[in-house]
């Protein structure tokens, strides 16, 4: 069947959705409400505005004050209301037993989640334009053209579609709707306020700049407080790699490719046993990082001009980070070998990079590393298109090396915690709180007391590039100003997170020997199998 | 050439860790055949089922609908059969004909057919007067009913039903056994699993038993309850002489034991069934006068009871 299929408009389960959405008084209800909040609250601003005209220097700026504001509260609402749209979907086909009625028709699990995707969407559509005559009545006032109206309602748009497959995602994680709420609420929420915060440290060169006047456009393409245009103008553009970009052009690609991954996670979940969609998830989150990334790259300290070694530490510090808590997800697979045939299946899909895209603990072990070599050389592009290129290449280089290291011994920590569990998504579970946590934890305590005395930032150095969970935090300490002593401590933590390597997957091929040798004297045969009822949802 | 079995089992395995679910099931059904498929809870029916219904991968062993996979091609597989779970919710706030509409289009319908499709199911499983009723309003024989309704929306080569009427009032399952029946009588070839033998004794032409994973006994129903009636019991009334009757009796070739008790004779024979004439032939040559002659009729609940001794996994 072609994929143009798989996404047809009559799809079932989005018609007998819809058809159930309008049964009921809710969409109803949920509409009215949106419009009433949205209402009181340009009544209330308008009231405001009318009590202290001092406040506002020109009648313009009074028009774009009044769509800053709606679109803040419309983004407010969205937030709230889309989780609570599409978290339900899949669980409660669970808890109405429906789920295996479904997956034993003809309808692809991809169908399934587009059918559910849809209706949701189609009611996010109608909620904003809802919102339309207010937005009309900012243009009365002045000071707002109509472009940027509609860049705002392109980003905001962008923003519920993800928080949509979000909900659709965390509903295929769980078996009980309450579950799956709570996680779509705190994706929402994440989503919703960690970017804005990091791009504004980080934009800020570490200074606590919140909210400035002059955000970078880049960021407003993929950021949602950015993109719709509650913090700046929507209508900037920006220069990614040499081509001028528009930030809604950014908006759109990324969130699409974001919604997207979130939608093909979500239907790996559905219950489908021979068929692998790992290959279509890391497709996807290459794609949207190789796309996102150098839309971050044009972030770059303010008070200099051309590419310094700080920018490129920075660069280093996403991907590093990146990468530490996503190779895990990528190397945890039900597919490990046993014992010994974990080291020799990791020599075979080596020679087999088809097999990097397939669900299997070997596979996805390479595929970690080949991501970040790839994140890594447009790292490498970037610091050679301005300011030292020397100094920054060598930095680059040396960085490279020690990043992927960082995913090689991540990759392998994964498969030691899955050799152990033997549960995916409890192990993937495991591995991105155990790195979240230790990450943020060490990274604040080195931050917080490293001061900036020499032999402390080459001991920060040290612990920073030698433990492969800690991106580089010392070097953003250090301003991106090597050491001497840096390719010898470069050196030192790659040789580290290499020796961490071949622990992990020697201790991984222990412990599976173990069991192996365990399920034998039970007369078991496989002993990697898990049963249909209590099989986890595979994030893959 | 010949067909290809609508299902064919071979050495089929599933292991859910330590535990072996199915241990090497081989079973084959015909064109045609309605196979019973009986075990105690937890025996492994469901298992099988929800392998041959591509929702379970299995640990060794091959099954095939029709002569394809069901792991090459699952979605070709799917066409083929239909399969109703043991334990199904239905969408309470559709319409019975928009729950049917529904899955004609999930199995792919096209929808100028979808219509008459529905009709025609909705007439074999007699739910034709409810076409426009709310699902939540059915009762849950006429759930029953209506989840067999859907499973024959797209006209499947082969029926799974897992245990389609546990749960359901006598008459419900009354209704269903009969809708059952003339699905066979229209040549559907069906495989339905149920833990009560002689709930199947009536429409089944082949039986398979499983316990504990392990198929004991499979073949047609009649085969498998003479096999089983070797060492039946016999029950005799002579008028006279008992205890002389009985020691003839026990000299006879194939009698295991003969006792008196309540006034008869109780003879185990184990001797081929068309010999059983004989006991009586040889009583009445030695002039004893023989009252009544009558084989205890060993049903398929008693059969079932013999063949499973209650282990479950």
């Amino acid at each position: 069947m072609s994929v143009v299929g798989s996404w047809r408009l009559d799809n079932p389960i989005a018609v007998r959705e819809m058809r159930m959405r309008a049964r009921g008084s809710r969409s109803y209800l949920l509409l009215f409400c949106y419009v009433l909040i949205l209402s009181l609250v340009m009544l209330l601003a308008y009231g405001v505005r009318s009590q202290r005209p001092a406040l506002y220097e020109t009648i313009q700026s009074s028009g774009q004050e009044l769509l800053a504001i709606l679109f803040f509260c419309q983004a407010c609402l969205i937030a709230v209301v889309t989780p609570g749209l599409t978290s339900w979907v899949l669980t409660i086909e669970h808890e109405q037993q429906t789920m295996e009625l479904l997956v034993s028709t003809l309808l692809r699990p991809k169908e399934i989640v587009f059918g559910k995707l849809l209706p949701a969407i189609l009611l996010l559509s109608l909620l904003l334009l809802s919102s339309f005559p207010l937005s009309m009545l900012c243009l009365v006032f002045g000071g707002v053209s109509p472009g940027e109206v509609v860049a705002r309602y392109v980003g905001l748009y962008a923003y519920g579609i993800v928080l949509a497959a979000a909900g659709v995602l965390a509903s295929s994680l769980f078996r009980k709707s309450f579950l799956a709420a709570i996680a779509a609420y705190l994706f929402a929420v994440a989503y919703s306020a960690i970017p804005n915060l990091t791009a504004s440290l980080i934009a800020s060169g570490w200074t606590g700049w919140l909210y400035s006047a002059s955000p970078n456009p880049a960021w407003m393409g993929i950021l949602p407080g950015w993109a719709t245009g509650i913090f700046g103008p929507s209508d900037a553009t920006t220069k990614i790699l040499g081509v001028r970009v528009h930030a809604v052009v950014l908006t759109g690609v990324i969130s699409g490719l974001l919604a997207w991954l979130l939608a093909a996670i979500a239907t790996a979940n559905i219950p489908n046993f021979n068929e692998d969609r790992a290959p279509r998830v890391r497709i996807l989150f290459t794609l949207l990082t190789v796309c996102a990334f150098p839309a971050l790259m044009t972030l770059r300290d303010p008070r200099t001009t051309g590419v310094t070694n700080g920018d490129v530490s920075k660069w280093f510090i996403l991907v590093s980070s990146l990468a530490v808590l996503t190779a895990p997800q990528f190397s945890i697979a039900a597919r490990i070998g046993r014992g010994s045939d974990l080291l020799s299946s990791l020599s075979q899909t080596l020679r087999s990079p088809k097999s990097w895209f397939h669900s299997q603990c070997a596979g996805g072990f390479w595929f970690s590393l080949v991501w970040a070599a790839v994140m890594c050389v447009i790292c490498c592009i970037g610091a050679t298109r301005s300011g030292r290129v020397a100094d920054n290449l060598t930095q680059a280089l040396q960085l490279t090396w020690v990043t992927l290291s960082q995913a090689a011994a991540s990759a392998a920590l994964g498969i030691m915690v899955y050799s152990f569990t033997r549960r995916v998504v409890f192990s993937r579970l495991v591995c991105f709180v155990s790195v979240a946590i230790f990450w943020s934890v060490t990274s604040s305590l080195v931050v917080t007391f490293l001061s900036p005395s020499q032999s402390k930032i080459l001991a920060g150095s040290i612990i920073s590039r030698a433990l492969p969970l800690l991106p580089f935090v010392a070097w953003a300490r250090d301003g991106g100003r090597l050491s001497a002593a840096a390719p010898s401590l470069s050196l030192a933590a790659i040789i580290t997170n290499l020796a961490a390597t071949l622990l992990f997957l020697f201790v991984a091929a222990r412990a599976l020997t173990r069991s192996q040798r365990e399920s034998n004297s039970r007369g078991d045969l496989t002993g990697t199998e898990e049963p249909y009822a209590s099989r986890e949802a595979v994030v893959e | 050439m010949a067909r290809s079995p609508v299902l064919e089992v071979d050495n089929l395995t599933k292991t859910y860790g330590a535990l072996s679910a199915v241990e090497h099931l081989s079973l084959t059904l015909q064109r045609g055949d309605v196979l019973g498929f009986v075990g105690p809870n937890g025996a492994g029916k469901t298992t099988t089922i929800k392998i041959a219904a591509t929702l379970l991968d299995a640990t060794e062993g091959t099954v095939r609908v029709c002569g394809v996979d069901v792991l090459e091609d699952p979605y070709q597989i799917r066409k083929m059969i239909g399969y109703m779970p043991d334990f199904f919710g239905v969408y309470d706030d559709l319409k019975v004909w928009e729950y049917l509409d529904f899955f004609a289009s999930a199995y792919r319908l096209p929808p100028a057919e979808r219509a008459q499709a529905s009709r025609d199911v909705l007439e074999i499983t007699d739910l034709a007067p409810k076409r426009d009723s709310y699902v939540e309003s059915l009762s849950r024989g006429m759930k029953q009913r209506l989840c067999l309704a859907k499973t024959l929306l797209h006209n499947p080569e082969l029926l799974i039903l897992d245990e389609p009427a546990s749960g359901l009032d006598p008459r419900a399952r009354v209704e269903f056994k009969e809708i059952i029946k003339d699905l066979r009588e229209m040549g559907k070839t069906i495989l339905v699993s149920s833990h009560i033998l002689p709930e199947l004794a009536d429409f089944c032409n082949k039986i398979a038993v499983i316990e504990a994973g392990r198929l004991i006994v499979a073949g047609p129903v009649r085969d498998i309850t003479a096999a089983l009636q070797e060492g039946r019991k016999i029950h005799i009334r002579v008028l006279e002489r008992q205890e002389e009757a009985l020691a003839e009796i026990a000299e006879m070739p194939g009698v295991a034991s003969a006792a008196a008790q309540d006034g008869r004779l109780i003879v185990t024979y184990t001797g081929p069934q068309d010999s059983e004439h004989e006991i009586v032939k040889r009583l009445v040559q030695a002039g004893f006068r023989v009252l009544s002659f009558s084989p205890a009729e060993m049903n398929l609940e008693d059969a079932f009871m013999r063949l499973t001794k209650g282990i479950v996994q």
